[in-house]
């Protein structure tokens, strides 16, 4: 049954607008509510690095200046971070680590985030591990096969600031 | 009434021998196998009305009558034979067909045919019929089946097919008078009647063999408007070159009535081929581009029994040939001219499509190259904008801020850096980059340039620079040539990502100043090294992919240096490291 959504793009108003897109079925805005990007959700800095537990959390991203720069802003939540700058060493850690949840770029050195997240998979370990991926890339053929490929959340980098991530990713580790 | 009706009988007997004469002539002078098929046909016609006269005149001994029962058979079986060239007979066609016509003529000589003026005995007039019914049993299926398969084939080939099934069907028409009752039949009336009706026959049979050019120009009239709307159509539709050349081949066919064409591109690629298979088409595609190719002049014309025009391509010398098929007519002057207007048309579009094409790839590389550059640019934005938020929400302390500045401050550098190439690749296409050249020593550029970059260059990369001990002066703008070593040294940073030194030799060879930067990383492939300085052409590798860059640098940075006089050459090995070197002529 096809259902219209809205792109995760669009959900920040006024910054980028892809229309909507018919998919095949589910949607984009994946297995939780939205939360990011409405003020009244988005909780105060201090209070997630307060009771909350801290995760265990993969990122994959090349950009090494922006890797570290999202590290920096979880681990002040009390998150345990690690970071990967490619491909292959992103599934190794993604099927063999023990993550709470992964954060995931598409254009890697070595090995493309989809592919990484297709033999993530098929693995035992990595088949439901909680995948965002973040990426510089949004064109619609991609978010299907994020959704289909049971992602999360689709987020673009210079859309989404390291507290409005911060902010949400209890909810995207929670199973 | 006796001698209007000799003349008559005459007449149509010339008709027919013409008409065999001529069948025989054009088999002698183009011999092909259906050539043979329409001589036999029309040979023995001829024959058995040549042989009717001569009986009529010195009466007829059996063994004539026999002799011309048996011609009269073949020209059936000829007919049957060219019928076969075109659509197969079965073999049980064959059996009934052998049968019928053997048959009957073997019954007719056995029973014997009794002199002419005689009334024939109830056998031997059993026996005619059955000869007269076999040939028409024989005729009248090959006939038919011409006037169906003449639809849809272009008017000349149609109305030749046509005017031979009705000049068989007439025939065969006049022979069934046979089976009417003598005394119907024996009136004067009825026999000029039939004559007359005889005497159209051979000129039907002769337009459908061999038209004369008057009647195949009357022919195609009825085709020039579609013709004229479907030149239109083809200057105008830009449709894919092979497309077009198929649509073109068809109305080139029906515009001279060939059999069989082909259009061969510049480059020696077939582009369209009707009419025969393509090995056909390749051995004569062959035979026009091989080594001694002298029998087409270079204007192209009459070659045998095809037109062969030469299509002066932009992309070399293409070809346009139609060949006449055994059942087409020969080709005269007037086709060939004809032809030539269509080839001249033809050119044009074909030019026009590639010129579409390029415009549609350039269209293609623009819009990838738009998107490449939107997402090269979400990166460093993502950045500043990541920790800009951070420092506004208070989660980033002063200490982490000082640390992250440089880095922030160079990302900002690297956005402006690509908008910069950007818009001056934009300039270079509207003729609207202006230079300001200055006299100035290439070794002071070359050392301000390797300052600035040493930072993004780290302990891991050292630039080394070696400059000569005397001036090296160029008369350039000083800021394009900074854009040039500066382009040359960031890359060389940027595709080592292992580390390395990198070389910057600035030297003077043959009255110009060399900068060459060496770097010992990736190195290039040599199926890379083509696309290396087209515009947007950037080498996207597994190991390159997270490397920024618009793909502009390199271009840029050669015309650049092809506007100052000079050039930017690369040397690369994969897995070595690549030279660039930038070549500037030295001011007087």
């Amino acid at each position: 049954m096809a259902r219209r959504l809205r792109t995760a793009t669009a959900m920040f108003p006024g910054v980028y607008h892809w229309g909507t897109l018919v998919l095949p079925r589910g949607g984009i805005s994946l297995g939780r509510p939205a939360t990011l990007g409405m003020p009244a959700l988005a909780p105060d800095d201090r209070v997630g690095g307060g009771q909350a537990k801290g995760l265990r959390i993969l990122m994959v991203e090349d950009d090494i200046a922006l890797a570290n720069m999202y590290a920096l802003r979880l681990r002040r939540d009390g998150h345990d971070v690690t970071t990967v700058h490619d491909g292959e060493s992103g599934l190794e850690h993604a099927i063999y680590g023990d993550y709470d949840l992964v954060f995931l770029d598409i254009n890697l050195p070595r090995l493309d985030g989809i592919s990484l997240l297709q033999q993530m998979r098929a693995t035992e370990k990595g088949s439901d591990r909680p995948v965002v991926i973040l990426s510089n890339y949004s064109e619609p053929p991609l978010l299907i096969r994020g959704e289909e490929l049971g992602v999360r959340r689709y987020l673009v980098k210079s859309e989404v600031t390291p507290a409005q991530i911060a902010a949400s990713v209890h909810d995207w580790s929670a199973s | 009434m006796d001698a209007l009706l000799h003349v008559l009988q005459y007449a149509s007997a010339i008709a027919f021998g013409f008409l065999g004469v001529v069948s025989v002539i054009d088999l002698v002078r183009q011999p092909s196998r259906r050539r043979a098929y329409v001589a036999m046909a029309l040979g023995m016609l001829a024959l058995v009305s040549a042989i009717g006269r001569v009986t009529a005149l010195v009466g007829s001994p059996a063994w004539l009558t026999d002799a011309n029962l048996a011609a009269f058979q073949l020209s059936a079986f000829g007919l049957l034979l060219l019928r076969n060239s075109f659509i197969k007979v079965p073999i049980w066609g064959w059996l009934v067909a052998i049968a019928a016509l053997g048959g009957s003529v073997g019954a007719s000589i056995l029973v014997g045919n009794p002199p002419a003026p005689a009334t024939p005995t109830p056998l031997q007039a059993t026996a005619v019929l059955a000869v007269v019914s076999a040939w028409i049993v024989v005729v009248v299926e090959p006939s038919v089946r011409f006037a169906l398969a003449s639809r849809g084939l272009p008017v000349v080939q149609r109305r030749r097919m046509q005017a031979l099934s009705f000049g068989y069907l007439a025939l065969v028409l006049v022979l069934l008078t046979v089976f009417l009752p003598r005394r119907t039949t024996n009136t004067p009336t009825v026999q000029i009647a039939t004559s007359l009706f005889a005497l159209v026959i051979a000129p039907a049979l002769y337009a459908g063999f061999s038209p004369p050019r008057w009647l195949r120009r009357v022919w195609r009239e009825s085709e020039e408007e579609p013709y004229r709307e479907a030149v239109r159509e083809l200057l105008l539709y830009s449709a894919d070159r092979a497309a077009l050349a198929h649509r073109s081949l068809d109305w080139a066919l029906r515009l001279v009535g060939a059999d069989f064409g082909m259009v061969l591109d510049g480059d020696g690629v077939l582009l369209a081929v009707t009419g025969a298979s393509a090995d056909v088409a390749a051995e004569r595609a062959h035979r026009l581009l091989g080594e001694g190719n002298s029998f087409v002049g270079p204007d192209g014309g009459l070659v045998g029994s095809a037109i062969v025009l030469p299509l002066p391509l932009d992309n070399g010398k293409g070809y346009l040939m139609v060949e006449a098929g055994p059942f087409t007519p020969l080709f005269g002057q007037e086709e060939v001219l004809r032809l030539r207007q269509y080839a001249a048309a033809l050119t044009a579009s074909l030019d026009r499509t590639r010129v579409a094409e390029r415009v549609i790839a350039l269209e293609e590389v623009k819009s990838r190259f738009l998107k490449l550059a939107s997402h090269e640019l979400r990166g460093p934005l993502a950045l500043v904008k990541g920790y800009l938020s951070m420092v506004v929400d208070g989660s980033l302390s002063s200490e982490e801020l000082q640390r992250v500045m440089p880095m922030i401050q160079a990302r900002l550098e690297q956005m402006t850096g690509m908008l910069n190439e950007m818009l001056d690749t934009a300039r270079l296409e509207d003729d609207r980059l202006e230079l300001k050249p200055e006299r100035f020593d290439m070794r002071h550029a070359v050392t301000a340039v390797a300052e600035a970059l040493k930072p993004l260059a780290g302990p891991q990369r050292p630039v080394t620079l070696s400059l000569p001990e005397h001036e090296v002066p160029v008369v350039a703008d000083r800021a394009r040539v900074e854009t040039i070593v500066t382009n040359l040294i960031d890359n060389a940073i940027k595709y080592s990502p292992r580390g390395g030194h990198i070389d910057c030799i600035v030297e003077v060879r043959d009255g110009d100043a060399l900068v060459a930067v060496t770097d010992h990383g990736i190195g290039i492939a040599r199926e890379d090294m083509t696309t290396l300085f087209t515009r947007f052409g950037r080498v996207t590798s597994d190991a390159t992919v997270s490397i920024p860059g618009t793909g502009l640098g390199l271009y840029l940075s050669r015309e650049l240096a092809r506007l100052q006089q000079g050039d930017l050459t690369a040397h690369s090995e994969a897995g070595h490291g690549s030279t660039f070197t930038l070549q500037l002529p030295l001011a007087a």
